[in-house]
Formats: structure tokens, C-alpha cells, sequence
């Protein structure tokens, strides 16, 4: 506490981590008791500990002293000495008292609580709510600050907060505070669609009849799933409702900009967040390795995009909102419109290692025509990576040594480690790779040569560091954040970085064509060193393919199509390498390693094949042409895979041809009924590659036909008599132009469409 | 909610709240390491209830180089912000003024003679803000930044160089009152 009382607060920050960390209350308790009751130079209360930390902690550490009474005593004699003097402080400060007194309320044992409760609802801790809400409605931290506690209140308790107590506040629904309490009352009833306890059970059969959800809202008294859809359809109207009146009212607009934000803003996130939940995608957040959009409504899912669309035209400059419509986009099938809204957010130098996934993950699956731009797309990620990481040891280091800053050195040994072992360094690798293949460019490098990923080893431990920190978080823990929803699969992760390098390595060795020129002068010599690499490389990946495919985390990492195409890599590998070192003369039958692989690798391919030409689930709502449309990653799986496939084929065959050429004993090259089956698992995959192509065409002559808007528009609204009977529909018409102002929207999405199904005519499917 | 503390580098995978704003500069790792490694105290991050960084400020402290000792335009030791930023989301709340305090604390830790910054002329509300916190116009620096905020057809802009004494400089020798009308060109700014 010395350097503390000479302003220095770092130690004492560690302290309390460790005594947190060692369930050290008593000591945690008399360190923050000790900090805040430090005083300034004119002996008031020093704010130098009055961190929201601070005071979290040391109301936890009081409530498990040995008698909280006296200790809680304490706290609330502390806290009011700084009330007294709150006039003079800083907001943050004033906003981490008033907190301080919430979060004191929460954790009091109740028989220390004086009720002075009005009724059985209004409780001390929701009077506390209440009135920190009361002085706090205007902020835009308002919500997040009270979130944490509004899900703690008991059903009775949050009940009688929305619907009485939050309208109470506001009081003149026309009035500005009305409107921005009537925002924050929605994004609470929001909230709490995401809370268990606003549901309850219902027995599977009740009188004789089977109950097709499971729940009961307690809210609406409705049979609900989770989240209610119904409250979550009152959430849309009510929300757009508040948007147009707030429109209609000039007095307001005029007051938007001295607010921290437009409301406007909130109540169109509100309800593209309920669309989007209302689409299907909560239930997609269970198994995010199916397809995409598999079993999504897609008006409601089109519905969504629409509104946020239209708020981002009028308020460009929110980050979260853009970067909810990029990841939306890319779900679609749009990623060329995705990428123009990702390209004014600047991403650049430093932050890109923590939000380049958001864009480019997964990014050559679905457009490799991206990549076709006067620069290369992922150009500025790799110069970032090749200057941070060319020295081999950590950057600036020997600053932190020559200025005697030792506790800098372990931060930035440990950063350094962390950024060489970067999920999205291996993605820059492996999308540039992928998408210079499928466009038939040349690779200047084999994988394991690329300086970027060298020194990474199959038992590095990869680190996925992606910042979601700018999403729109309104959801309780007890539901997924939104963009686990909307992510096109599961989020970067070792296992699936390790997977997608050791493909790529398969392809370098299947792929691997000697210069031109080059010409060894002892042959044979050369020609048993390249089998004995081949042989051991192809053993290699297949051992470590498998270790982490057959992990049983790993599935969960991977979409299904991910895991088809990893899962041929596996295959490849071990078939190709077992086939090479099968003598040739064998009269033995095949062995199981290399029948099995086979027959795997058949079911493989006929299973991504199923994927992709199965058309939409009944009853989803989606046609072909738009299930097609928003699953370009598993054509892509399906081309990578059959190709591969085809690439390991050639690769045995050229090697059987060149050993029958040079050994005429017939001892050497591939036993005949291998190549028998590697002859069938060509035509396979030949066939595979035929699908693709055939979907590249037909994608193309749909989008060429005439009446796409209204096709669009029809998909989003349904017909004119179905969006008049649809209140949802019509609410979102109603904040969106209509289907007049949604024309122009929908020619957006239908250029991208086009233009990526353009970039897949360049794509390659042929060896 | 915030909890001012120390930056660590892992903070980087949290500064989207406030590098995503077209307003806050992205640099190059080193060149945050670089004030991590040598003034740890001068750069202090604010932070919100889930860890993403809030608003941030990076500081150094230097003097002139020795060859400089006798120019009329020597900096004696002092503290220099280099960047101070809030996330839009968290603007209003003081954040920039607390983050800006806790540098001076540091500043006057270390001695420093005072605290010094540059600001775009046309910045009105960056320089009333500074001001409202005890900075003045020490000096202008005539065409410092290569471009106009305001005016697309200037190709350059002039900077207040602005001033703070701390606890050190007991006769506010440092800082003058008619600082508007001392010009200096940019190779003058060490």
C-alpha cells in the first residue's frame, strides 16, 4: 500500500487479483477498505482507487466476512463520505458510486436490509435500480451498467420493473424522457427474452394433449420456446412503434444530436435482433456446424437485414452496427457488399491480428472472386505480420530491458508468443492459398516454407484472439451472444487452424511438379529419396490429421462441411501413403487401412455431395435458388475435396507410371487393385466437380433472369396480401420505406449475389 | 462502469470500442510496445465491465538531446501525451480528463517540469478541454500536420503546442501567457 499512497495503484491491482484469485477475502477486504479511505491533498476522498473494481471487490469480500454487519456497516460509512463530495468528481466517478450502492444492495444478507419496500416487488435492490435508472436514463451506459443486475431480480421483481415501474419513471410517454425509457424498457424486455427464468416448463402432455413447446412465457402467458416468440414480436412492434413517433416529432429529432446517441439506433438494433432470432438462427447457435442457413426463415432473416441496413445509411459511423451487417452479408452470400461496408472501418496495422476474422475467415470458401483485385486482398495482414514478426525475438523488447521496465519484458515475451501462434496468422496463410488455387494462380512456396507459419508446429497450440468487443450486447449469459448466431461456423480455433495447414501441405505434396529444367543426373537415387519423403510426409499428415480430427472437441470447431473436407484430408493421406508402400506384387488382399480409406473417402465425398444438392428442408421457406446462394462454403468443400481427391489420384498414378517405366521386372509402382480404386475415386470426384459446376451455371442463369427485385422484395415481405396480413412484415416495411424504399436494398444484394457467382465462373475445377 | 489501470499488450485485442472510431490513429505494434517498454506508467488504459478498452492514453518522458542544450527551442524534462482517445460509446463521462490526471500523477512522479501535447488548430472543443484542465498555448507550430482537417484544399494545418507545468516548476517558468504569438516552424519541434 505504499506505492498506493504515492499514487501508484498498479501493485494494488495485482494484490487483489491474486487475494481474489486465493479466496484471500480478508485481506482483499482491508486492502480496498485501506485505498478508499485514503485521503487527497485537501483532505477529501481520494478517488485514485474508486475504480468499479475496487468497489466490486470490496462488497464482495464484506459479504463473506465473518460478520457482514459490521462490515457492511463499513462499506456504506465509506461509500457516503464519497457521496458527499460526488458534486465535484468526474461522471465516471459519480456513475461508480451510484453503482457502488446498487451492487451493495444486491449483496447485503437481507437481515441487515431495512424494508421500506412499498410493496412485495418494489424491493430495496429494484428501488435502487429505479433510481439509478431515474438519474441515469439519458446515458448510453445506462443499460449496460444496470444489465447484470435486471437479470439477478426475481421474476416478480423484473415484471414489476418493466411494466410498472419503468413507464412510471417516464411518465409523459410523448415527452423525450419517455421515448428514451421506453428504449430502454425494450431492450430490458429484450433481455429478458434471454433470461430461463422468464419461462417456465410445461409437462410434454397436459390433459390428454401433447404440447408442441415446452415452455409457458411468464411475461406473456403464451407456450413458448426459448427465447417467447411472441414477446419477442411485441418487443417489434412496440419498437417500431417508438421509432416512428420519434420520426414523426420534430422536436425530438431536433434533440438527437445532444443526445450520446439516436434512439433510433437502439430500436432498429431491437428489432433486427428479434428478426434474427425469430429467423431460426437461436436454434442454429446449438450446431453451428450445419450449413449455414439450414432451417432459417428467410423473410425474417431478409427482414433483419433490411432494417439495419437502413439505419446504417443514416448513422454510418456505428461500428457495431456495421460490423453486425458484414458478418449478416457474409452469411448471405453477399460478401462483395460486405466487404465495401467492412472496407471504412480501416482495419489496419495493429488491430487486424484481433479483427481481421471478422471479415476474412472462411472469406475464399465463399468469394474467391474477391481476391482477384489490383491488390492483393490479404496483402496488408501478411505485410503486417512479415514486419511485426521478422526479428525473432519479441518487438521492443530491449527497450523495455535498457529502461530497466522488467515488468514490461514477461508481457511482451507472452504477446509475442501469443501473435506467432495467431489463429488469424494461420488464416491469412491459408486464405490466400486457397483462393490463388481455386483461381489456378501459382504458389510461390510450399506451405511449410512460408516464413509466416514456419515455426509453427503440429503440437503448437493455436490462439484465436478475436475482438467481438463492438457488438451490440444485449443478451443475459444464459444465451449466446449475437454474433455466435451469425458467424458463418464456429470461431477460429486451433484445431481448425492445424486442419486447414495440413491440407494445404497434402496439396503441396500431391501437387508438386518438379522445375522444368531441373534434371538430377543419378536419377534412381532422386527418385527413392522423393518416394521415401512422399512416403513419410503423406504418414505424417495423416497422423496428425487424425490426432486432431478424431479429438471430440474437434467437430464442434468445424461446419459439417469443414469436417467432410478435413476428414478427406485425413483419408488422402493415410490411403496415399499405405498405397505407396504396398509392394506392388502383393497377392495378399488389400489391406483394411487401405479399404477402409476408400470406402470412407466415397461416403465422404456422397455425403458433401448430398449437402450440396439437397435442396432446402421443407417448410424452411427458402427456394433452391436461395439456399444455393448462401452456401457457397460447402461448394467450395465439395470442389477442395473432390480435387483433392483428383490431385492424389494423378499424384499415385504418375508415380505407378514413372516406376513401371523404370523398373520392367513389374515389381515396381501400385498394386493393380489400388489403382483399380483410385480410378473409382476419380470418376467420384470427377462427378463431384461436376456438381459444382453445374451450380455455378445454374446460379447464373437464374440470376440472369428477369424480376429479380420483386423475387427479393417477395422473399422478404411474402406477397402484398400476405405483408398486409402480416403485422411483423408491415412493422418492418413501415421503418424501412416500404417495398419501395426496400427496392434499392434488395438491388444491393442482388448485384453481390451476382457478382460473386461471377467469381466462382473463374474458379477453377479442373486439375 | 471503468477500472483505470496500467496498459498490458493484450489489451490490443481490445481496443476495437476505440480504434474502430475514424477519429482514433492506429499504430504499428512496436510503436506501442515501444511506450509500454519505456514509460509503462505514462500509458494507462480504461476499461469497461466485459475488458474492452474504453479510452487510452500514451505518454513519454524526455528532454531534448543534449546538442539541442543551448537552442532557444531545448525541451527540458517533461512528460508528452503522444495519444489520448475515448470510444464513442464512453465519451462524457470525464474518461479523457481522468486518463489525462493520472499522466500528470506519473509526470510529477517522475519530475517532469511539465506535461506537453500537440493539437490541431481548428480542434476547438480538443483545446477548450485542455484548457478547461490547466493547458495553455505555449507556442504555434506553423504547418505541423501535412494535411487540413477542416479545409480540403489546404495542404497543411498549424498545431498549439499546449502546456501544463507541474509540481516541479514552482514559478511556472515553463509556460507563458502570450504563447499565440510565438511561431515556430516544425524542424524547430524536437
Amino acid at each position: 500500500m505504499k506505492q498506493f499512497d504515492q499514487g501508484k495503484k498498479y501493485l494494488f491491482l495485482q494484490a487483489l487479483d491474486v487475494f481474489e484469485s486465493q479466496d484471500k477475502w480478508d485481506e482483499a477486504y482491508d486492502s480496498c477498505r485501506q485505498a478508499l479511505c485514503r485521503k487527497d491533498e485537501g483532505g477529501l476522498p481520494s478517488y485514485l482507487g474508486a475504480d468499479w473494481r475496487v468497489w466490486k471487490t470490496f462488497i464482495a469480500a464484506a459479504s463473506k466476512k465473518p460478520n457482514p454487519q459490521v462490515a457492511f456497516e463499513e462499506v456504506q460509512s465509506i461509500l457516503q463520505t464519497f457521496i458527499s463530495t460526488k458534486a465535484k468528481v468526474a461522471q465516471m466517478y459519480k456513475r461508480n458510486i451510484a453503482l457502488a450502492l446498487l451492487e451493495t444492495s444486491f449483496r447485503i444478507p437481507k437481515a441487515l436490509l431495512m424494508s421500506s419496500a412499498d410493496s412485495d416487488q418494489l424491493t430495496p435492490r429494484l428501488t435502487q435500480i429505479c433510481l439509478f435508472l431515474d438519474q441515469n436514463f439519458d446515458r448510453l451506459s445506462a443499460f449496460d451498467d444496470l444489465k447484470g443486475f435486471v437479470t439477478e431480480l426475481s421474476f416478480e421483481e423484473t415484471k414489476y420493473f418493466v411494466e410498472e415501474m419503468i413507464p412510471k419513471l417516464a411518465g409523459d410517454s410523448e415527452t423525450l424522457k419517455g421515448i428514451l425509457l421506453k428504449v430502454l424498457e425494450l431492450k430490458f424486455r429484450y433481455l429478458l427474452t434471454t433470461c430461463p427464468h422468464t419461462l417456465s416448463e410445461v409437462p410434454s402432455v397436459a390433459d390428454g394433449q401433447h404440447q408442441a413447446l415446452p415452455y409457458r412465457c411468464r411475461f406473456c402467458s403464451n407456450p413458448a420456446s426459448s427465447p417467447c416468440e411472441e414477446c419477442l414480436k411485441r418487443i417489434i412492434s412496440s419498437a417500431v412503434a417508438t421509432h416512428q413517433k420519434i420520426s414523426a416529432e420534430p422536436k425530438h429529432v431536433k434533440a438527437i444530436p445532444d443526445l450520446d446517441k439516436d434512439p433510433r439506433l437502439d430500436l432498429s438494433m431491437l428489432i433486427g435482433l428479434c428478426l434474427l432470432k425469430l429467423s431460426g438462427l437461436q436454434q442454429r447457435a446449438s450446431n453451428l456446424s450445419q450449413p449455414p442457413l439450414q432451417d432459417i426463415s428467410p423473410s425474417c432473416l431478409l427482414q433483419a437485414v433490411l432494417v439495419l441496413d437502413t439505419q446504417l445509411r443514416e448513422t454510418p459511423d456505428d461500428t457495431g452496427l456495421r460490423l453486425l451487417l458484414v458478418q449478416l452479408y457474409i452469411l448471405l452470400g453477399c460478401a462483395s457488399y460486405a466487404y465495401q461496408l467492412w472496407a471504412p472501418l480501416d482495419v489496419k496495422r495493429t488491430i487486424q491480428d484481433a479483427l481481421s476474422p471478422l471479415f476474412f475467415d472462411r472469406i475464399s470458401t465463399l468469394s474467391p472472386g474477391l481476391f482477384q483485385g489490383s491488390r492483393p486482398l490479404l496483402d496488408p495482414l501478411r505485410s503486417y505480420y512479415t514486419a511485426t514478426l521478422k526479428d525473432r525475438c519479441p518487438i521492443r523488447v530491449w527497450d523495455a530491458f535498457s529502461s530497466g521496465s522488467y515488468t514490461s519484458i514477461i508481457d511482451m515475451a507472452e504477446y509475442d508468443s501469443r501473435l506467432r501462434r495467431s489463429c488469424t496468422l494461420v488464416m491469412t496463410v491459408v486464405e490466400e492459398r486457397q483462393a490463388t488455387r481455386a483461381l489456378g494462380g501459382k504458389l510461390s512456396l510450399d506451405v511449410d516454407d512460408d516464413p509466416l507459419v514456419a515455426k509453427i508446429t503440429d503440437d503448437t497450440e493455436l490462439v484465436n484472439a478475436t475482438d467481438y468487443g463492438s457488438f451490440a450486447n444485449l443478451e443475459s449469459k444464459h444465451s449466446p451472444p449475437i454474433q455466435d448466431l451469425i458467424r458463418l461456423g464456429p470461431a477460429p480455433s486451433s484445431a481448425r487452424s492445424h486442419l486447414a495447414l495440413l491440407t494445404a501441405r497434402l496439396l503441396d505434396v500431391v501437387t508438386y511438379k518438379p522445375p522444368k529444367d531441373y534434371k538430377p543426373s543419378k536419377q534412381q537415387e532422386v527418385a527413392a529419396k522423393e518416394h521415401a519423403y512422399n512416403v513419410e510426409m503423406l504418414a505424417r499428415i495423416h497422423h496428425s490429421s487424425t490426432t486432431i480430427l478424431h479429438n471430440k472437441n474437434t467437430a464442434g470447431h468445424l461446419t459439417s462441411a469443414e469436417y467432410s473436407l478435413y476428414t478427406a484430408t485425413v483419408l488422402l493421406s493415410g490411403l496415399l501413403s499405405a498405397s505407396l508402400a504396398l509392394p506392388r506384387s502383393s497377392s495378399e488382399p488389400l489391406p483394411a487401412s487401405i479399404t477402409t480409406s476408400v470406402s470412407a473417402l466415397k461416403t465422404t465425398l456422397a455425403t458433401l455431395r448430398t449437402e450440396l444438392l439437397s435442396g432446402p428442408p421443407a417448410g424452411s421457406g427458402q427456394t433452391d435458388t436461395f439456399a444455393s446462394l448462401t452456401n457457397m462454403h460447402t461448394l467450395s468443400a465439395v470442389r477442395d475435396a473432390a480435387l483433392a481427391t483428383r490431385h492424389s489420384v494423378a499424384f499415385l498414378l504418375a508415380w505407378h507410371e514413372r516406376e513401371v517405366a523404370r523398373d520392367r521386372s513389374g515389381a515396381s509402382g501400385c498394386h493393380k487393385d489400388v489403382l483399380a480404386e483410385m480410378k473409382a475415386l476419380d470418376g467420384i470426384a470427377s462427378k463431384a466437380l461436376a456438381d459444382v459446376k453445374g451450380r455455378i451455371k445454374l446460379l447464373k442463369e437464374r440470376l440472369g433472369e428477369g424480376g429479380w427485385l420483386d423475387r427479393l422484395l417477395g422473399w422478404t415481405f411474402g406477397t402484398e396480401e400476405q405483408e398486409q396480413a402480416d403485422e411483423i412484415a408491415r412493422a418492418v416495411a413501415a421503418v424501412s420505406g416500404g417495398r419501395s424504399g426496400a427496392e434499392e436494398w434488395a438491388g444491393r444484394v442482388l448485384e453481390s449475389w451476382i457478382d460473386n457467382v461471377k467469381g466462382w465462373s473463374n474458379v477453377k475445377t479442373e486439375q | 462502469m471503468a477500472n483505470f489501470r496500467r496498459f498490458r499488450p493484450d489489451d490490443l485485442n481490445k481496443f476495437s470500442k476505440c480504434n474502430l472510431d475514424q477519429y482514433t490513429e492506429t499504430y504499428e505494434l512496436g510503436f506501442y510496445l515501444q511506450y509500454y517498454a519505456k514509460w509503462p506508467s505514462l500509458f494507462q488504459v480504461a476499461e469497461d465491465q466485459d475488458g474492452n478498452i474504453i479510452g487510452y492514453i500514451m505518454g513519454k518522458l524526455e528532454s531534448s538531446p543534449d546538442v539541442y542544450q543551448f537552442s532557444e527551442h531545448y525541451l527540458p524534462w517533461h512528460a508528452h501525451v503522444t495519444a489520448v482517445t475515448v470510444a464513442p460509446a464512453a465519451r462524457r463521462l470525464g474518461i479523457g480528463q481522468l486518463l489525462t490526471q493520472h499522466l500528470e500523477s506519473a509526470a510529477d512522479a517522475n519530475d517532469a517540469w511539465f506535461v506537453d501535447l500537440f493539437v490541431r488548430s481548428t480542434n476547438t472543443k480538443a483545446i477548450a478541454f485542455y484548457k478547461s484542465m490547466g493547458y495553455s498555448i505555449y507556442r504555434v507550430v506553423k504547418d505541423y500536420y501535412g494535411d487540413h482537417s477542416t479545409d480540403p484544399t489546404l495542404f497543411s494545418e498549424d498545431a498549439y503546442d499546449m502546456r501544463k507545468p507541474m509540481k516541479r516548476d514552482v514559478k511556472k517558468e515553463h509556460i507563458r501567457e502570450d504563447g499565440m504569438n510565438h511561431e515556430v516552424a516544425p524542424e524547430d519541434v524536437w
